[in-house]
């Protein structure tokens, strides 16, 4: 019984094959455009799920908690004060206050992220880090004016500092300050480091021309994790106007920050249902004469309602099959091998400094559930109704 | 050989092809696991909050410390002209 069945839908298949090849044209075109749209769909997807995961492994060490102090809805320098205050909350494990913001290098245009560290020292040789030290002797006392800071590979690169070790940043009021480059951060970790300058917090409140008693914001420790968010609320209580970031608030960023309700995704999605759409009007719009006739004549040697929906069933689903193991493998080609060069301009944006994109793509069932559910289910729903109509055709009336 | 056969085939291709990606996909997550934890060490060190993947705009090369974003939000009036603002989805 199941042998007869395997067989007569075999059959079938064959002479759906057949019947494809007879319009090699136009159905290849359908494949190949169905293929893109897959391939587009499955590359975003891909993407901006190996870019969330990476996120969120990478970020389970940030601070438990971020103070910034807002003004008018925006970021400004928070008084050093607020840590006297921080000091007396029990549960508080550690409080770091913190400079950091942008130097935008008008030689050629890049932005660098500032970072000053009141931890920073160059004895510090932070082990567990990759940092290749120079072999180079830290600067010496008659070298004072020189602030040692580690960079970040593109930033070192952007630089074009070659073998030496010193540049000068512009302060604001354009006079120059010094550093020497004591490390770099190495390559492997640039998906965090690319574009970074650290340095100790005296030299980033000098190049940034910051007042003494203000810093940029505060990172807090938390003893016990689970009180992160009651610490946190008691900060927002003690401290007029700030922002209160936790750990759990970052990740949840990341967690929405790639989707489909971006500007590019909606595109895509655009993209997608644009060509379903057209697929459908097309499939829907009515047989061809030579159609018509194909079926009067399966109609009139004995194929029953059923055979010919089974028939036009497996035209589509052999368009669908095809289209989607093409797209779908060539997005995981794209993503895996050309690290989504066709995203990549749009990824990067006008960024000048461009760290390296190469991620760890990973397979989700969940994300092949839905591209083949907006995709191949579409298709085939588009198809029922015209193969209906194409069965129930008289012989009579096209033969 | 049935036409059936070669359409079968094709799609065990496309399937191997699959397979041979998704394995070297896993080699490549191996190899990035111990960079993964250099990273993690680093951000605990320095308190880095956010992935180096854009670095044009401040409010996607920090997009979880930002200032919230806002339509018009550097001036009344102005609009998003960021290529990359259409990659990500907005803070809320």
């Amino acid at each position: 019984m199941v042998s007869y069945y395997l067989g007569r839908q075999a059959n079938i298949l064959d002479y759906a094959l057949g019947s494809l090849r007879r319009r090699a044209g136009r159905n290849s075109a359908v494949v190949i455009i169905f293929a893109l749209v897959i391939f587009l769909v499955s590359s975003f997807s891909l993407l901006t799920t190996a870019l969330r995961e990476s996120a969120l492994r990478l970020l389970l060490s940030v601070p438990d908690i971020t103070i910034q102090q807002m003004s008018a809805g925006r970021q400004i320098s928070l008084a050093e004060s607020a840590v006297d205050e921080l000091e007396k909350i029990f549960g508080i494990k550690e409080i770091r206050p913190r400079i950091w913001g942008y130097y935008f290098d008008e030689t050629n245009g890049a932005n660098y992220t500032v970072i000053g560290d009141p931890n920073f020292s160059i004895q510090e040789q932070l082990p567990g880090l990759r940092i290749d030290y120079s072999s180079e002797p830290a600067p010496g006392p008659s070298e004072s004016g020189l602030s040692p800071v580690l960079l970040g590979e593109a930033v070192r690169n952007n630089l074009d500092l070659g073998d030496r070790r010193r540049f000068s940043l512009f302060r604001p009021d354009l006079s120059l300050k010094s550093f020497v480059s004591v490390g770099a951060f190495e390559s492997s970790t640039a998906l965090l480091t690319a574009d970074l300058i650290v340095m100790d917090l005296a030299a980033a409140r000098d190049l940034f021309a910051i007042p003494e008693g203000e810093v940029t914001d505060i990172l807090v420790s938390v003893a016990n994790p689970l009180e992160i968010e009651t610490i946190a609320g008691k900060i927002d209580g003690r401290l007029d106007g700030v922002r209160v970031l936790t750990k759990e608030r970052i990740a949840k960023t990341y967690r929405v920050a790639f989707g489909w309700r971006s500007g590019f995704g909606l595109a895509c999605l655009i993209g997608a249902v644009a060509a379903f759409i057209i697929l459908a009007w097309d499939r829907a719009t009515g047989l061809s004469p030579d159609q018509k006739r194909e079926v009067g004549i399966l109609r009139a040697l004995g194929w029953q309602v059923e055979d010919v929906i089974t028939l036009r069933f497996w035209e589509s689903m052999v368009i669908c099959a095809l289209a989607f193991g093409f797209g779908y493998v060539l997005a995981w080609i794209h993503v895996l091998y050309f690290d989504a060069l066709l995203f990549r301009p749009v990824l990067l944006g006008w960024s000048v400094l461009r760290p390296p994109v190469s991620l760890a793509v990973q397979f989700r069932l969940t994300d092949l559930l839905i591209i083949f559910s907006l995709s191949v289910l579409p298709y085939l729903a588009a198809t029922v109704v015209p193969a209906w109509r194409s069965a129930t055709i008289r012989p009579d009336s096209v033969v | 050989m049935r036409p059936c056969l070669y359409f079968f085939i094709v799609l065990i291709c496309c399937l191997a092809a699959q397979l041979v990606l998704l394995q070297k996909a896993q080699r490549r997550a191996e190899a990035a696991f111990s960079d993964e934890q250099q990273m993690l060490n680093l951000s605990a060190r320095f308190g880095l909050t956010d992935l180096c993947v854009a670095t044009d705009a401040r409010y996607i090369r920090h997009l979880s410390v930002t200032d919230p974003l806002a339509p018009y939000m550097d001036h009344p009036g102005a609009i998003e002209y960021f290529p990359t603002g259409s990659f990500w989805v907005p803070v809320r």
